[in-house]
């Protein structure tokens, strides 16, 4: 396919386009001060200068509060409802890492029994990525082999060309059929801008040796660097939130006396009664064991699951932590330790 | 239409049992025969009771797979999906959804062996599960041993069943109460078990648990301080199975809390040996 070019303007009519149709329309929105990734309707105003969204595109898939469930309760019994089928959704600005996210969470969702929820809307969604142009002192993609510039989870990545447009490349045929089935909004070529600057993968130095992490954490589940590591932590549970990878979730009841909702809620392993029993007794009662949990699920236990680490180096968890938490320095302290050999 | 994992299925409650003040048992049918045809579950296994309008709660089918037609549950009233269960009455609809997780292997390794149970307080739910499963195919299993304890006589559940494994003559039964659990006010009269903690009890027990196989049982401490006594008495660790619990939201390995380690209770286990439990982080 030839190369081809959208700008700002054409983009955004075809997004709006699209919103007014079956199929939702997620885009980055800025409200009060800071761009988050959004459901959009056709007049939805779409920002576009932004470095990276507060939120990750999770929420797209795996809505923070979801139905799986309805029920009415009659004089005859309960009578359960079907939950209509996932609208086909176009995921528009999202870069590299939150794409590679969307790769990393459908192994979970696909383990053993199908969760169609997550699975249906997830082969229902065009990926349309935003390539990196800016990065900062907590992106860490490229400590994890994935790159500013990567095509991991896209359909189709746009690489910018100038403030105003983007070259399209396809990345899956659904990508190539997309771009083919709203040809009139590309054009077949632009003058690239050549004072315009973008960024490398050489941009973002590489941090640690991913593949030491785990290693470190199985030897030394017991280490009283733990405590050290998380000390700040203070269980608000913000870094789960905005996680494009955290998958944890509650179910609960949502009902009036004679109809009601089940639903899936995000829920963070950060929080003390994420695990605390009936009897009272918690298994990870202090701070430390939950936020251990919290990186040996993403660096060791999911890799023993699914052969792939749980985080793509967004850094989103680092800017939101209100106690000054930074995953790339615990990761890098992990990574040192282990090339000491130290506990 | 892709299937819906968390849609439960619709059971009638058949029978409902006060076994202690805050402990009750629900005996449940399917509201659509056909689907209780179709449905089998093994010994171990668990499943996610729904109270519709508060929600869904984790704990083991405590009747054995061998009585087909139904399914029990027995539970502790703790919070707001066991307090409407508690309120249920026969007629009544509630959501279950399973079996989910893995088994006794009751017919690879269990056959052909003496058996002992140790089970404390609420946890003989998922014991009495195996426990019929064995004494209904009795004559596949050498001797069969069950130490059951509880805080006080009121704590005790299955008191009924007590009775009649007590009075089977091919079964000894161990019941203990913690000491002070046979005060009349707890509604005990004439205790005729041991007084003592089950660890203690069954160090005393004189079981010989060469070539056995043993099935714990019991709140966390409990476990910690059998494991030995069970390995004194000549269990080997390969044939001391227990069930973990934790909490569980989803039942599918999905909602991310019941995990020890890269173990989920729910998928992996619950049951497991004590050899495996020994290779796992102390997280449980």
């Amino acid at each position: 396919m030839a190369e081809l070019i959208i700008n700002r303007d054409k983009l955004t009519q075809l997004l709006h386009e699209i919103a007014g149709g079956e199929t939702e329309v997620f885009a980055p929105v800025l409200k009060e001060e800071a761009t988050y990734i959004t459901k959009i309707s056709q007049d939805t105003p779409i920002h576009y200068d932004f470095f990276i969204s507060v939120n990750s595109v999770k929420e797209a898939i795996f809505p923070r509060y979801e139905p799986i469930l309805k029920y009415k309760i009659d004089q005859e019994g309960v009578k359960l409802e079907d939950i209509p089928p996932m609208k086909p959704i176009v995921l528009f600005g999202g870069h590299p890492c939150d794409a590679a996210s969307l790769m990393v969470m459908e192994k979970l969702f696909g383990w053993d029994y199908n969760d169609h929820f997550y699975q249906d809307r997830r082969n229902k969604t065009i990926v349309i990525t935003l390539a990196c142009n800016e990065f900062d002192k907590d992106c860490f993609c490229t400590s994890l082999g994935y790159s500013p510039h990567g095509e991991v989870g896209s359909d189709i990545v746009l690489e910018s060309i100038s403030k105003e447009a983007w070259k399209a490349k396809a990345v899956t045929d659904r990508g190539k059929e997309f771009i083919e089935k709203h040809n009139t909004y590309f054009a077949a070529s632009d003058k690239p801008d050549a004072s315009f600057k973008t960024i490398g993968d050489k941009d973002i130095p590489v941090g640690f040796d991913k593949d030491a992490v785990k290693p470190w954490i199985k030897e030394n589940f017991e280490s009283e660097e733990w405590q050290k590591l998380t000390s700040k932590c203070w269980s608000c549970a913000a870094c789960t939130y905005v996680c494009p990878t955290c998958h944890c979730f509650d179910i609960t009841d949502d009902a009036s006396m004679w109809s009601g909702l089940r639903t899936k809620n995000w829920d963070a392993c950060t929080m003390p009664i994420f695990t605390l029993h009936a009897s009272q007794h918690n298994p990870r009662e202090a701070y430390y064991q939950r936020y251990r949990q919290r990186i040996a699920h993403k660096y060791s236990y999911y890799v023993d699951l699914f052969k792939v680490i749980s985080c793509t180096g967004c850094g989103r968890c680092s800017r939101v932590c209100g106690a000054g938490m930074n995953i790339l320095e615990i990761l890098t302290r992990i990574s040192s330790l282990a090339k000491k050999g130290g506990k | 239409m892709s299937e819906n994992i968390y849609k439960p299925y619709l059971m009638k409650v058949a029978e409902v049992r006060d076994e202690t003040p805050d402990i009750k048992t629900l005996k449940l049918e399917f509201q659509n025969p056909a689907e209780g045809e179709t449905f089998s579950f093994k010994a171990g296994q668990f499943g996610l009771y729904s109270a519709f309008g508060a929600g869904e709660s984790t704990f083991c089918i405590a009747s054995a797979p061998t009585r087909k037609g139904y399914i029990e549950c027995t539970f502790r009233v703790a919070g707001r999906v066991t307090s409407q269960l508690r309120d249920v009455n026969p007629g009544d609809t509630i959501g279950f959804r399973g079996p989910y997780g893995n088994t006794f292997p009751i017919e690879e390794k269990f056959f052909g062996k003496s058996i002992t149970f140790v089970a404390g307080g609420i946890a003989l739910p998922p014991v009495r599960c195996v426990i019929w499963n064995v004494l209904d195919l009795r004559d596949k299993f050498k001797d069969i041993n069950i130490v059951y304890g509880a805080k006080t006589y009121q704590d005790l559940v299955y008191k009924d069943e007590l009775q009649q494994w007590q009075d089977a003559k091919d079964i000894n039964l161990i019941k203990t109460l913690d000491p002070g659990g046979d005060k009349a006010e707890y509604g005990c009269n004439n205790w005729d078990g041991k007084m003592g903690f089950v660890p203690t009890v069954l160090k005393e027990s004189g079981i010989n648990g060469k070539g056995g196989i043993a099935v714990l049982c019991g709140p966390p401490i409990m476990i910690k301080l059998s494991l030995p006594v069970l390995v004194e008495l000549g269990f080997a660790k390969e044939d001391i199975y227990t069930t973990l619990e934790n909490k569980m939201k989803c039942g599918l390995g999905k909602c991310g809390r019941c995990n020890v380690g890269s173990f989920y209770v729910c998928k992996h286990g619950p049951v497991l040996t004590a050899a495996d439990l020994a290779t796992m982080p102390d997280e449980f």
